[in-house]
């Protein structure tokens, strides 16, 4: 009883990192160094020589192999990882021309803050008040016994700013979860597909919206649809670009002021 | 006697049409009839309203036939168009070739000083969204593509060709009161008569309207010929200014136009340090831009031709109500260029704007239903209104002033009477057709690069880069636009 309930929790764990795009999450020491973002590229940004923009052939070859691998093995997050880098660059430049239209999202772009344990002090985090959004975040990241280090790196898109765009997109998933307050059950990671899905249009986020919901129970495939989707899609239509916050400077805000700042709506009580 | 036989004939002519005159030896010269209907009437051949480029150019060519040609100008034709050779007015127009060769037959290409008019070789267009681009050269024999002269100019040479004529009067600074046709009894030969504000009158046998005018005289001149106007407004409006640019050591002699989504934006050279601008913007973006500090405004120019959309699109959004920068522009411009595509088309750099050089004018297409009718023939502005994105406005107007002049020196030469509809109906016919044609290919170019439409945009960008490699239609669209002989 006990064993297939552990089963049940790992298998649910892991889904739901392969659903939020990600690398399997390191479970490493913290290291401090400063919370605000730094400058310049520092090693975890993907360099550019290890990146590469392939042809039509070599991006439909890519897109149709990690389809299928990610349906036949779900626990390779690259498979997913390159399969949103395949077919994404429209999107991505999409995404970037949005954020090229506000001014926080051109700060952004131009001083292309990452998101990793070299990049935010994370004690410095947990020693906020309770409430606000960077004490909430870190209690996330300890709850689930993950770290915000990188994901996979981005490989198929050369295009520099694209890369980035790509790379913020994945890194900044952990703070939607803070923001929404969803919990990462498989039906709430679905749900922020969803919301993932009507803010960046992005064909992996499609994928994941119409394909993942495949893998539920009815009962679960039920409360996914009335519930957390409609709630999604409301969301989503209604904040601000997701792209366009510059989370970093946001630590210190009390969480129901930031939501409302943004627009988010928040989650139905009975979730 | 004579007097009397004279005007028997003339009124003959003129009820009865299709009979010829008798006398087909001398020409129809008038003589003033001491029995015309109003005492102080100035009886002519040809009198043209409006005193603009185009129908200074009917008057020009006519002015070498032995008609009398009367000249009506609201304004003042005799302002002399100052030469300092930094300054250069807003007002430019690209003349092409067969302009050109019009213009040296009536003398007048000679009388522009040659500082004053620039020659291009080049003409590069491209998309901003999407990556076509197609470059035009002047062909191997010829000095350019075509010239850019400002209006003034072109307008002041106009004029001295008409100075030495005799046979030409010209009422300047004379606003038009009212046009009526004459009556044709007692003396009258039902002619229209064109009344100005200070009271004197003007018959003559066709009259030409060559102008729109901007104080309601349009509507006086339509309801006169009873010739509607077809057409749109485009929801653009034409800012133009003179700019200050960083000299490059190739010189400048490039014509640059890249086409947004909101409108195309064109730099037409003047010199090694000015250009002039052309940029169709959404009107309600026209105050804005006319008020920007100088600095921004270059700078926002800068973006609008090597920039990406976006970036264009927030500079735009950064303009408050009264013209100042909520954004740090030239920050915005340095990084805007440096993250520009390699490849793309690099037109010079702007680092100023002339003082108060920037004005504004409402865009639209206007086609006349007809360009004749009896005794009344429109020409130039009058006639038609194009997008000024291919520079043909001028061009086709002056095209109709050169057809309306060989029509009627071909008439005379034969006798007809030159108000009459048999003899404009050949005017129509020559430039009906292909000033269409021309109307129509602006439009449909405006409106194919004005979407973002993502299947358009490849269309069209693989239409552009599949054309410039292809030299023989090349050819072909600069005989369409530059060579197109009456």
């Amino acid at each position: 009883m006990t064993r297939s309930i552990l089963a049940d929790k790992v298998f649910l764990r892991t889904c739901s990192r392969i659903l939020s795009n990600g690398a399997p999450r390191v479970q490493g020491a913290v290291r401090s160094h400063s919370t605000y973002p730094q400058q310049h590229a520092n090693d975890a940004e993907p360099k550019s020589h290890t990146r590469r923009s392939p042809g039509i052939l070599e991006r439909s070859w890519i897109a149709v192999s990690s389809a299928v691998g990610a349906m036949r093995d779900p626990t390779k997050q690259e498979t997913v990882a390159y399969l949103g880098e395949a077919t994404g660059p429209y999107f991505l430049e999409k995404m970037r021309d949005r954020m090229l239209l506000d001014p926080i999202g051109r700060r952004i772009l131009r001083e292309r803050p990452l998101i990793n344990t070299q990049t935010l002090d994370l004690d410095k985090l947990r020693a906020l008040d309770d409430g606000t959004f960077g004490r909430e975040y870190v209690r996330f990241l300890d709850l689930e016994g993950v770290s915000p280090d990188t994901r996979v790196p981005v490989k198929y898109i050369g295009d520099d700013e694209l890369a980035y765009v790509m790379q913020r997109y994945r890194e900044v998933h952990d703070f939607w979860h803070t923001l929404t307050g969803l919990p990462t059950t498989i039906e709430a990671e679905l749900g922020l597909k969803w919301l993932e899905l009507v803010q960046s249009g992005l064909p992996v986020a499609a994928l994941s919206a119409f394909v993942g919901p495949l893998q539920l129970t009815s009962e679960q495939r039920q409360r996914l649809f009335s519930d957390y989707v409609p709630w999604a899609v409301q969301c989503g239509s209604s904040c601000r670009f997701l792209l366009n916050i510059y989370y970093e400077e946001q630590f210190h805000k009390p969480l129901p002021e930031l939501r409302k700042e943004l627009g988010f709506i928040p989650l139905p009580e009975n979730l | 006697m004579n007097g009397i036989k004279l005007e028997t004939s003339l009124r003959a002519r003129s009820v009865l049409g299709y009979r010829r005159a008798i006398r087909t030896a001398t020409p129809p010269i008038l003589r003033k009839a001491s029995s015309t209907t109003e005492n102080a009437s100035h009886v002519c051949d040809v009198c043209i309203v409006g005193g603009g480029i185009v129908g200074t150019a009917l008057a020009s060519a006519l002015s070498t036939s032995s008609l009398k040609v009367a000249l009506i100008e609201a304004g003042n034709l005799f302002q002399i168009p100052e030469n300092n050779g930094n300054t250069y007015s807003n007002r430019v127009s690209s003349l092409t070739g067969s302009t050109i060769r019009f213009l040296k037959q009536i003398d007048a290409w000679n009388a522009i000083e040659a500082n004053r008019s620039t020659p291009y070789r080049t003409m590069q267009v491209w998309d901003a969204i999407g990556k076509g681009k197609i470059q035009f050269n002047a062909p191997p024999g010829e000095e350019a593509i075509a010239h850019i002269v400002e209006n003034n100019h072109l307008q002041a040479a106009l004029v001295s060709t008409l100075t030495a004529s005799q046979q030409t009067k010209i009422f300047n600074q004379s606003k038009v009161n009212s046009i009526v046709s004459g009556p044709l009894k007692h003396g009258g030969y039902g002619w229209p008569v064109v009344r100005l504000e200070d009271g004197r009158t003007i018959q003559s046998r066709l009259l030409s309207f060559a102008k729109v005018g901007a104080d309601g005289a349009n509507s006086r001149v339509r309801t006169f010929a009873e010739i509607d106007s077809n057409g749109w407004d485009y929801a653009q409006m034409g800012l133009v200014a003179t700019l200050r640019l960083v000299p490059t050591d190739k010189g400048n002699d490039t014509a640059w136009q890249r086409f947004l989504p909101s409108g195309p934006i064109a730099l037409l050279p003047l010199d090694n340090e000015h250009s002039s601008l052309v940029w169709s913007i959404p009107p309600k973006l026209a105050p804005l831009l006319r008020s920007l500090p100088e600095r921004e405004f270059a700078e926002i120019v800068n973006v609008a031709f090597t920039g990406s959309w976006p970036d264009l699109q927030f500079l735009t959004s950064q303009i408050g109500d009264d013209g100042s920068a909520s954004a740090n522009f030239v920050e915005e411009a340095r990084w805007s260029r440096k993250r520009a595509a390699i490849g793309e088309p690099k037109p010079p750099t702007i680092v100023g704007v002339q003082h108060k050089s920037r004005a504004s004018f409402p865009l639209r297409l206007r086609n006349s239903e007809s360009y004749a009718k009896s005794r009344v023939a429109l020409i130039g502005d009058a006639a038609h209104s194009v997008h000024p994105l291919a520079g043909q406005g001028l061009n086709l107007g002056i095209a109709d002033a050169e057809s309306l002049a060989e029509v009627i020196k071909e008439g005379i030469e034969v006798g007809q009477d030159l108000g009459h509809i048999h003899l404009l109906e050949n005017y129509t016919r020559a430039r009906f057709t292909s000033n269409l044609a021309m109307m129509k290919s602006i439009d449909s170019i405006g409106k194919l690069f004005g979407t973002e439409n993502g299947p358009v945009v490849t269309l069209r960008s693989f239409g552009l880069d599949v054309t410039n490699s292809m030299g023989p239609i090349k050819d072909r669209i600069m005989n369409f636009a530059g060579r197109s002989i009456i």
